[in-house]
């Protein structure tokens, strides 16, 4: 089943000659159970594109369709219970909230997203086991490494059990050991319950545990390399 | 230095708040401060503007220039004890008087022209004679009620006017605009006024006194007390805090003052250890490229500076702006040394914020710039 | 909640030192506002609590008891007012009696004890016969109890002390209440020879169902040279009540202004602190709405502790007030003032709720630093 459809999506960010078009005319179709590489160097319009999807940026044209629901459609209210419930993301500055614990940066889901608060609970609990957080699970960001807290936004980002789950740039931070693991990790989430997901990154080598690259360049999309 | 104002100038939102803050607190305490100097003021006029240097009261009187009588003749007895130089006498009379229409509480102070008690900051017209019969010094906020030089003054329940022959400042009494006459003056209105009082002859309030070179207050009015028995001799700075209310109002403000200073310094204090709570890793960064803890104090200091010197100036300029919306109830008065007391104080305090906050600075480690996001 | 209680419970420090100064600014508000009300009771109790409906001056006193001087031969003139039920006279004197070894002020009110303004109720003790006077409670202060004897200075009249009243002193002095008769005895021998005998006021009891405001009015009109009033409108035309009142609720209006400031820059402040979160947040799908509601708990709950610590402080503040001057922590002042606090603070808490308004959730995406 069609996961996402990208359908020439044009974003123009200002207006008149300062004008910056950052996407120019994309189409992506993503299935179930796919996770796609999303490959191209820096403002190449990657991060763009992954905005446009979960539903954070409004394209300037083309339409976007996540499952059977059309982005355009929404108000700005539905698009706040669509991020919540339904996207899972991983930001590039991880955007850990820092007076809550790594386990509080995770359950605090259960009061935004409409998923009970119980099944959320538990949820984090098994993603921290998961992602070896479990003794790291009462402290605040500033007191774990960066890989930690990359594992924190990705349990973040898994908790509410969402369809959908976009990661910007998972290793910039992380050596390759730790930025190997943690994309194999995405990997076996997303494959393991059925997701799709897309990942932004300029790193190949983490392409291999992918099923399918797509470059971007200038805000075009190039087909799999 | 250029950091620190650079700094000010990028987040003008922010240190606009703190100065709004400043403003508004320093607003509070100069607005109670002109309240309680106001009050002050305005109570205690007629003895601060005195030249006596103490006053006799009779025992009973319980320095009240109202309940304290002494028979006239007394101020022979008081001029003869050594040290007197000059003694004078003093008599209130609280009266109303109906001008345009308005009927104004005025308090009527009998006195001799020439001896202890008068006022000292006459204004405009010309002094009282000795004996001179009804006519007399009225206060300058008796210009506000619509009184202007050479009007008349009639008393509620008298039948004499009493010409204003000139203008004194500064010398109300317990808030009530003032009306200076000689003692005979006095005597006439006040029978009339207060006609019980005829019975009692020949009285004043109180006997005003200023005592030769090389002797003290005291000592002479130990003297006093101990020639005249049955009186009871108190400096007029004395009389003027035993005025009624006086030092229960100089105390109560005094006590509400240092309250809302406690606040100033927390709040103050309070704001500049946010902002430097909020600047930890920008200064982190400042430390791992070697500046010095002095160079960032300095900095701290000088933005304290800038943001308590700027609410001050923006408080001081609303407090005086009040100033012309208050109704005529409030008795205010802006004192230029209240004022710069306060301005020394602020920036003290400001100092002492940003130095708390700066134990701050000294903690953070260099190499967490480093460490980068948290 | 979530966020709000555990943003709370990170930043103890700061929160602290914030409802420090918020309970002391509350603080302030309700000393203010307790000092007022102590100051203005002491002021005019006698004439605000005063048993009588309607109060009537001479029309030139200003409203001012101690100046207005009234002719027994008015009573009658009153009495015939349409709507007046009784009209009886009343003198004050301000004069120094001894108690004990003290010397100390007295303001003494000679009453119809019977009639209108009689001193009413008494809290303790009975009402005075001949040669007694029953005093306001507030007197003990300054050693006047029951069974105590007043010596008048300086024509040594005694007076023993049977009863207390309550809220019935005046011009901030302890205050006696005699009856009438022997209170003119009181004057003429302060006053040895007077002439007169003026009375201060003439208290008036108005038929049932009939707004003493009105009967005052009549009777201002009806009798040359009078001023009736309510209660209310004489007490509040004292001279001196304005300059009070109106100095003290300018203080009051002000340090409210100031709490209200504080509170609202200092969650600007911290709101504009913590911004990336909220952008963080709102990108994850949390709605401006519940940002908002964690902002006004975490207003509400510091504000309710600030309150709490002004009360306290207040409590505290009280307990070491001199006898002389009562001051008491009234529950409704403190609830009135918080709630007043608390709305105003709220309003200002919208401030920065606006302001995470106005964040794109998409910046989160760009990753900015």
């Amino acid at each position: 089943m069609t996961a996402i459809n990208v359908d020439d999506v044009t974003k123009i960010y200002g207006e008149g000659h300062t004008a910056v078009r950052a996407l120019r005319d994309a189409s992506l179709e993503l299935r179930d159970n796919e996770f796609l590489a999303l490959l191209g160097p820096s403002g190449s319009g990657k991060t763009t594109l992954l905005s446009v999807i979960g539903g954070l940026l409004a394209p300037t044209s083309g339409r976007v369709t996540i499952g059977d629901t059309a982005l355009a459609g929404m108000s700005k209210k539905e698009q706040t219970r669509f991020r919540a419930n339904r996207v899972g993301f991983v930001f590039q500055g991880f955007n850990l909230v820092p007076f809550l614990t790594a386990r509080e940066n995770m359950t605090v889901m259960g009061s935004i997203s409409d998923a009970p608060r119980s099944e959320i609970e538990a949820r984090a609990d098994q993603l921290l086991d998961e992602l070896g957080l479990t003794d790291r699970k009462n402290n605040l960001p500033e007191q774990l490494s960066g890989g930690e807290r990359q594992r924190v936004a990705i349990g973040r980002a898994l908790v509410t059990d969402p369809d959908l789950i976009l990661v910007d740039e998972p290793t910039a931070s992380l050596d390759t050991e730790l930025g190997t693991q943690v994309v194999r990790l995405l990997a076996t989430e997303i494959k393991t319950r059925g997701k799709a997901g897309i990942m932004v990154t300029h790193d190949l080598r983490m392409v291999e545990y992918t099923d399918r690259t797509v470059r971007i360049l200038d805000g075009e999309l190039l087909d799999e390399a | 230095m250029q950091l620190a104002l650079a700094e000010i100038r990028r987040r003008r939102g922010r240190w606009a708040s703190i100065t709004g803050a400043v403003a508004f607190i320093v607003f509070l305490v100069l607005v109670l401060a002109a309240l309680a100097d106001g009050l002050f003021i305005g109570s205690t006029g007629a003895l601060r503007n005195s030249d006596a240097d103490a006053l006799v009261y009779s025992v009973d009187g319980r320095r009240s220039l109202v309940r304290s009588q002494l028979p006239l003749a007394m101020r022979a007895d008081v001029a003869a004890v050594p040290g007197v130089a000059d003694a004078g006498a003093l008599g209130v009379l609280l009266a109303t008087a109906t001008s345009a229409d308005e009927a104004i509480d005025i308090a009527v102070i009998g006195h001799l022209p020439g001896h202890p008690g008068e006022p000292t900051r006459r204004s405009s017209g010309r002094p009282l004679g000795s004996g001179e019969r009804f006519v007399g010094l009225a206060d300058e906020s008796l210009r506000d009620e619509g009184v202007a030089l050479g009007d008349s003054v009639l008393l509620t329940g008298s039948s004499q006017p009493i010409e204003v022959v000139g203008f004194v400042s500064d010398s109300q009494y317990l808030l009530a605009d003032t009306l200076w006459v000689t003692l005979e003056t006095w005597q006439a209105l006040r029978s009339e006024v207060r006609p019980e009082t005829i019975g009692r002859g020949d009285v004043v309030q109180a006997i005003p006194f200023t005592v030769t070179d090389g002797v003290t207050v005291a000592t002479v009015g130990s003297a006093v007390d101990a020639a005249l028995g049955n009186t009871e001799t108190v400096t007029t700075d004395e009389a003027i805090l035993s005025l009624p209310g006086v030092e229960q109002q100089a105390s109560t403000f005094t006590a509400i003052i240092a309250v809302s200073f406690v606040v100033v310094a927390i709040v103050i204090a309070l704001f500049f250890a946010l902002i430097t709570l909020e600047k930890r890793g920008q200064l982190a960064i400042l430390k791992a490229i070697g500046s010095s803890n002095i160079l960032l104090l300095r900095g701290v200091l000088l933005q304290a500076l800038i943001a308590t010197v700027a609410g001050y100036g923006l408080g001081f300029v609303l407090s005086r702006l009040l100033a012309f919306v208050l109704p005529a109830a409030v008795p205010v008065e802006f004192l230029p040394r209240t004022a710069l007391t306060l301005f020394v104080a602020t920036i003290v305090m400001g100092a002492l914020g940003a130095v708390f906050s700066f134990r701050r600075i000294v903690r953070i480690d260099p190499a967490s710039a480093l460490g980068g996001e948290a | 909640m979530f966020i709000a209680l555990r943003d709370l419970w990170r930043s103890k420090l700061r929160f602290g030192l914030l409802t420090g100064a918020v309970g002391l600014l509350v603080f302030l508000l309700l000393f203010l506002n307790t000092l007022s009300a102590t100051l203005l009771d002491f002021f005019i109790g006698a004439i605000e609590s005063n048993s009588a409906d309607v109060l009537v001056y001479e029309e030139t006193a200003r409203r001012n008891l101690q100046a207005s001087r009234l002719d027994a031969s008015l009573i009658d003139d009153i009495a015939a007012v349409p709507g007046v039920v009784e009209a009886a006279p009343v003198g004050e004197l301000t004069l120094t009696a001894q108690i004990g070894e003290d010397l100390t002020d007295l303001s003494l009110w000679g009453v119809d004890l019977d009639g209108p303004g009689r001193p009413a109720p008494i809290v303790e003790g009975r009402p005075p016969g001949p040669g007694e006077v029953v005093m306001d409670e507030s007197g003990m202060a300054e050693g006047f109890k029951i069974g105590e004897t007043i010596t008048l200075v300086p024509s040594g009249t005694e007076l023993d002390i049977v009863g207390f009243v309550r809220d019935r002193r005046y011009a901030v002095i302890a205050t006696a209440y005699l009856d009438f008769a022997e209170w003119v005895a009181v004057f003429e021998a302060e006053f040895p020879g007077t002439p007169v005998v003026p009375l201060s006021l003439i208290a008036v009891d108005v038929d049932d169902g009939l707004d003493p405001a009105v009967v005052g009015d009549r009777i201002t009109t009806a009798v040359a040279g009078v001023e009736g009033l309510d209660r209310t409108t004489a007490a509040r035309g004292t001279p001196g009540v304005d300059s009070i009142s109106q100095s003290f609720n300018l203080i009051v209006g002000i340090t409210f202004g100031i709490v209200v400031l504080v509170v609202a820059f200092f969650f600007l402040i911290l709101t504009v602190q913590k911004l990336r979160s909220f952008v963080a947040l709102r990108a994850i799908g949390a709605s401006v709405g519940y940002l908002a509601r964690s902002l006004i708990i975490q207003v509400i709950a510091l504000v309710t502790l600030g309150s709490l610590v002004g009360a306290g402080i207040l409590r505290v503040a009280t307990l070491g007030s001199n006898p002389a001057f009562p001051l008491s922590v009234d529950g409704r002042l403190v609830l009135t003032v918080t709630g007043a606090v608390l709305g105003s603070s709220i309003l200002a808490g919208l401030l920065s709720v606006g302001r995470i308004a106005r964040t794109d959730p998409a910046d989160a995406a760009q990753g900015i630093r």
